[in-house]
Order: structure tokens, then C-alpha cells, then sequence
């Protein structure tokens, strides 16, 4: 595996006596990484200190070997797309970034070439370049926002909440366009709330919560730690029906749904690690025939709800 | 397989240096600026008067000159001022070292002193657009994720005040004098009058420094761009009704006011009262003018507070750098 380019040890951030950051130590390495979490989870805290926006109380964050805080030479590799809206509304998308880019080092010459380049790129249609940002739409705003955080060809794209507002087709757009940048060799980090969008776009994802890391990885790996302790499992077996009995009996399911052509029962248990203890002695001692045991599948949500309740 | 590679086409010309982008800011804000008619009509108000003060220069220039027009207008006075008039003349073609540097330096205290009411008003029209309106629109957010460190982005709003108080303030002034200089009947009105340049110089640089930092504070306390406007017309007019109310009972609450304390720099710059003394002693005839009257009951002849004024300064300076401190934040 490549080099990190995030590392964090022990990190902590504190807002008075609220935790932001709960001492975390985590990876993130190249490519795109999907940040999971519910609101507070500490995403946007963690966000800002790579941006620089933020120092950590206590521990360690470094972004390409270096620590962010008051560092331009780290803030120029990065490029950051906020949630919040930040586009000062009476002025046009190309007036901004030429100013933008001017603050970034870009000289004033390499507009508006760059400009347009970078506007097409994230498909904003040449119609609304007249327009002031004031007069955009949501999904437009995020277009051009996408657009500053790209213009000064950053090595890390930090995107929060890239796709709210945005319509099903700009969705596919900007998923197309940061697909395309991580095959270019942008790295990538996208907040999300919308779990089945980072599902198709990312290949590791770090699960925030409280403001601890709850889980981190490449998403398989994740879920392949987290089927040991499956919660629903589905088991093809001789007799579903005996089993589901025996299971309730001994108050070891929440629920079951027995699939009688297929032989099988599916079943969400109560109390795993109890449940697991006794799991083999439970069949043995049932008598049944099983064909098969599986734990369900699980999506990125499914393993996000897991983590996170 | 990584999604990684190492083909992204990075940017390939050169970055420019911090003070570029210093400068990139600073010169944003005094586009946005430029971009307001009334701050226009400001700024070109300020170089009427410099052309009005270029033309005072040139007359008073004039008096050396023994067939201009001013000869001709003064013989057409009344006897009383004909003969101050021709006290002042003499004066100067005596005196030149002496009167050059005294009328100049009140004609210089003047105009810097009508200018800066201008450029207080130009601060109320640009006020919201420095600090206020990043704030309001979050779009400090992307600044701060730029490769620029909040000094940068203060020290690059600073400027941008700061650069249009000197369109509309130093540049006339300096202007003025240059064209007085250009005008004037022989060179020595350029080298006599250089303190005067110098005491302007000083005052409208020290001034507009301080006045740029109390408008990013106040400009920094609302997210609302127009209370920004709001706030700095109210503790204007505030100031000098405090200033008023201290004139005749405790002083030092004069110096709640940034225009008193300005005042008091000007003062103790351009020295009217020194200056006065100096024409008393040398001009018989405005000595024997001014004899009778109560010059020191004058505002402008009264000894200057400078100590209490600078205190005061530094503590409105300390103040508004509190403020951009605390309000001016990404979180």
C-alpha cells in the first residue's frame, strides 16, 4: 500500500469541555476515502484541521509529512470544497476564481483560460458564466465551488457534503468528474450523509463517531471484521421452522423471516457475543440438517447504522 | 488495484510569492470598492479639492511675481487690505525660508484635515465589502483554505483600505503640492515647503493606517454588511458629540472620539500655533491683526494631547485586532 497522506496519532481537539476529536489515531492513504458519520460525529472538526482552519489541542495531524496549521505550502496541495455556502453573491464564476487563483499564486495571465477550463470541467454550462453567483442554483453553486477547490491542481480534494442540493444527473456528474480526478491521481476525501453515493465512489471509508474513529479501512475489509459479529444471519437448513423455534425459545432473535421454498431462515439476533458463545452447541443439540450459514450481506449503510447505534 | 496514479497534470507555471498574494487581495478589495459610484464620487471630490488647494498654492506663488494677476487684483482692493497684502508680499520676497513653510503648512492642515472627513465617509460606503461581506457569504472559509495564513488575509484587507485612503487622501494631497511646486515662480517653494509635504505625509500615513484597522474591526463585528455601515457612522457621529460633551466638562472624553484624536496628531504635526507665533513675530501686520483677538480660545491654537490621543489609538488598535481575532474565524 502507498504512503499515507493523512496520518493523525492521538488526535484531539476540544470546544470547551466538548470533545470534537476523542484522541484518534488513524491512515487515510491515496485515493478516495468516504468520512462517515452522523452530525457531531467530529467529520467537519477533523476536516478543518487538515484544511489548516483548525489546530489540534492535543496529538498530532500531519498532511503530507507536514502539519497544516499556518502551513501554505501544505494548503496549496490541498483543495477544499466546504458544505456551508461561501460564494460571495454578487460577483460572476470568473471574476471569482480569477481572484481566488490570484490568492492561491496563480498570476492574473493564466485567467480566463484556466477559468473556463476549470468551469467545463465540472460542467457548468457556458450560459450561466455571465450570471452572478447570486443567481444560482444549489447544484450550481456546488459545481463552482468544486471549480475553486480544483484550480490551483491540488493533490488532496476535500469535499464536505459534495452532492447535497445537486439533482440525480449532477450527482452522476460530479461522482464522473471525481471519479476521473482519483484516476488522475487526486486523492479524495468526501463527506457524506448520502451513504449510497460514497458506497459506489469510494474504496476505503473511516466511520467517525462521538468523535472517535469507530472504523476505518478499505471498505471490504471493514465489513468482513464487522460479519464476525454478524447481527442477522441466514441459515438453509432441513427444518427453518424448528429452528426459528428454538431460537425464539431461547430468546435469542429479534425478529426472523423464514423463506420456506428455499429452506431458510433469516434472523436477527439479540445479544451476539452471547449469542455466538452458544451458537454451536445450539445446533448441535437442535438435531437439524444445515446446509448452509451465511451472515447478510452488508452495504455501506448497513455497516455505517451498525457502527454508529 | 490503487485507485492512485501518478499522472495528474499539476499546475505548470510558477506560483507567485506570498506578497503577490497579498497584494492580490488588497487589490480585489479596491476593485470591489472602485466598483461603488458614491465611493467614485468621494474619491473625485477629494481631487477637486486637491486642484483647489494646487490653486491657492499657485496664487500665493503669484505674489512673487511682480506683473501677475495678483498684483493687479490687489491694487484694486481697499486701502486696509492693500496694505496687509503687501505686508504678506513683502514678506515672503524677505522671508521666502519662513512664509513659504507657514502658509504651506496651514494650507496643508487644512486640506488634510477636510480630506479626512472624505475619507471617512468613503470608509462608511466600503465598510461592509471588507471583512463583513466574507463573513456573511462564509466565503472566509475558502479563503482560509487557501495557501495564505490570516495575516496575510488581514494584512491584504488592510491594504485594500488602506490603498483607496491614499487615492483619496495622500495622492491629492501630494499631488497638490507637486502641482505647486510645478506652478510656483522659482524651485525655492518646492524646498520650502517640504516640511509641510512631510507633516501631511506623516499625518494622512499615520491616519490612514489607524482608521484602515478600526474599519476591519468594526467591519468584522457584524455579519450583516449594512450594520457595519450602521456601526461606523453611529460611533462617528457618537465621537463627536462625546467630543463636544468633553470640551466643556471632563477632557479626556474627547478622546473617545478617533476624529479628536486625529486632531490632536494634526496638531501636533503641523504646530498651527507655533506657526502663528512665527507670523506674528515676523509679519508686522498680521501681528498687529491678530494682537486683539483670543487665538488661544481656538481649537486649532491650543496645545495638542497628543500623549492621550496616542494612548487612545493604541488602545481603539488593540481593540479592533481583538475583534478580527475573535469574529474572523473559518469555525
Amino acid at each position: 500500500m502507498n504512503d499515507p497522506i493523512i496520518q493523525g496519532i492521538k488526535l484531539s481537539r476540544w470546544y470547551g469541555v466538548v470533545m470534537g476529536l476523542n484522541n484518534i489515531d488513524f491512515q487515510i492513504h491515496p485515493g478516495i476515502t468516504g468520512l462517515v458519520g452522523p452530525n457531531g460525529a467530529g467529520k467537519s472538526t477533523l476536516i478543518q484541521i487538515i484544511t489548516g482552519q483548525l489546530q489540534p489541542s492535543s496529538g498530532s495531524l500531519k498532511v503530507f509529512g507536514e502539519t497544516p496549521w499556518n502551513q501554505p505550502s501544505v494548503l496549496r496541495r490541498i483543495g477544499y470544497c466546504p458544505e456551508r455556502e461561501s460564494l460571495p453573491e454578487h460577483l460572476k464564476p470568473m471574476d471569482w476564481l480569477s481572484g481566488l487563483g490570484q490568492i492561491s499564486g496563480i498570476p492574473r495571465t493564466a485567467f480566463p483560460e484556466l477559468g473556463i477550463r476549470l468551469l467545463k470541467r465540472v460542467k457548468l454550462g457556458e450560459a450561466h458564466w455571465k450570471k452572478r453567483l447570486g443567481q444560482y442554483s444549489k447544484g450550481m453553486r456546488q459545481r463552482v465551488k468544486l471549480a475553486q477547490a480544483l484550480m490551483h491542481s491540488p493533490d488532496l480534494l476535500i469535499l464536505d457534503e459534495p452532492m447535497n442540493g445537486l439533482d440525480p444527473m449532477g450527482r452522476q456528474d460530479i461522482a464522473d468528474i471525481l471519479k476521473s480526478l482519483a484516476h488522475e491521481g487526486i486523492s479524495i476525501i468526501i463527506s457524506s450523509h448520502i451513504l449510497a453515493e460514497l458506497e459506489s465512489l469510494c474504496k476505503n471509508v473511516m466511520i467517525l463517531n462521538w468523535g472517535r474513529v469507530i472504523a476505518s479501512g478499505a471498505k471490504n475489509e471493514i465489513r468482513s471484521d464487522l460479519s464476525q459479529w454478524a447481527e442477522e444471519l441466514s441459515v438453509r437448513c432441513d427444518d427453518p421452522q424448528k429452528l426459528a423455534r428454538i431460537l425464539f425459545d431461547g430468546d435469542h432473535v429479534l425478529g426472523f423471516d423464514i423463506q420456506k421454498e428455499e429452506q431458510r431462515l433469516d434472523f436477527r439476533i439479540k445479544n451476539p457475543s452471547k449469542f455466538y458463545q452458544n451458537w454451536n452447541q445450539i445446533l448441535q443439540d437442535s438435531g437439524l440438517i444445515v446446509f448452509e450459514i451465511s451472515s447478510k450481506s452488508q452495504s455501506l449503510n448497513q455497516i455505517f447504522n451498525k457502527v454508529t447505534t | 488495484m490503487s485507485l492512485y496514479r501518478s499522472t495528474y497534470q499539476h499546475w505548470k507555471g510558477k506560483y507567485q510569492g506570498i506578497w503577490y498574494r497579498r497584494y492580490a487581495i488588497a487589490a480585489n478589495g479596491i476593485q470591489s470598492a472602485w466598483s461603488s459610484k458614491w465611493t467614485r464620487n468621494m474619491v473625485m471630490a477629494a481631487w477637486i479639492l486637491s486642484v483647489v488647494q494646487a490653486a491657492l498654492l499657485f496664487g500665493i506663488g503669484q505674489l512673487l511675481v511682480k506683473d501677475s494677476v495678483i498684483y493687479s487684483l490687489v491694487e484694486q482692493l481697499q486701502p486696509q487690505l492693500q496694505v496687509f497684502a503687501n505686508g504678506l508680499m513683502s514678506w515672503i520676497v524677505a522671508h521666502p525660508e519662513i512664509s513659504v513653510r507657514s502658509v504651506y503648512s496651514f494650507l496643508f492642515y487644512f486640506f488634510s484635515g477636510w480630506m479626512s472627513t472624505l475619507s471617512l465617509i468613503i470608509i462608511a460606503l466600503i465598510i461592509p465589502s471588507l471583512i463583513s461581506r466574507d463573513l456573511s457569504s462564509k466565503a472566509i472559509i475558502i479563503y482560509s483554505s487557501k495557501a495564505v495564513s490570516r495575516f496575510d488575509y488581514f494584512l491584504g484587507k488592510f491594504f485594500s483600505v488602506f490603498g483607496v485612503l491614499c487615492i483619496a487622501w495622500l495622492f491629492p494631497v501630494c499631488s497638490a503640492w507637486l502641482l505647486g511646486g510645478l506652478l510656483a515662480p522659482d524651485w525655492s517653494f518646492v524646498w520650502h515647503s517640504r516640511m509641510a509635504l512631510f507633516k501631511s505625509a506623516a499625518y494622512i500615513i499615520f491616519a490612514a493606517s489607524f482608521l484602515s484597522i478600526i474599519a476591519m474591526g468594526i467591519s468584522a463585528v457584524s455579519v450583516k454588511e449594512k450594520s457595519a455601515t450602521v456601526i461606523w457612522v453611529v460611533l462617528w457621529i457618537l465621537g463627536n458629540v462625546l467630543g463636544r460633551i468633553g470640551a466643556v466638562t471632563e477632557s479626556w472624553i474627547q478622546h473617545l472620539s478617533f476624529n479628536y484624536n486625529l486632531e490632536q496628531l494634526s496638531l501636533k504635526l503641523f504646530q498651527p500655533k507655533n506657526e502663528l507665533s512665527l507670523l506674528q513675530d515676523n509679519v508686522p501686520v498680521v501681528g498687529n491683526l491678530l494682537r486683539g483677538l483670543p487665538v488661544d480660545r481656538f481649537p486649532m491654537f491650543q496645545s495638542p494631547q497628543f500623549a492621550g490621543a496616542m494612548i487612545t489609538c493604541g488602545i481603539m488598535i488593540t481593540l479592533a485586532v481583538i475583534i478580527l481575532n475573535w469574529k474572523v474565524r473559518p469555525e
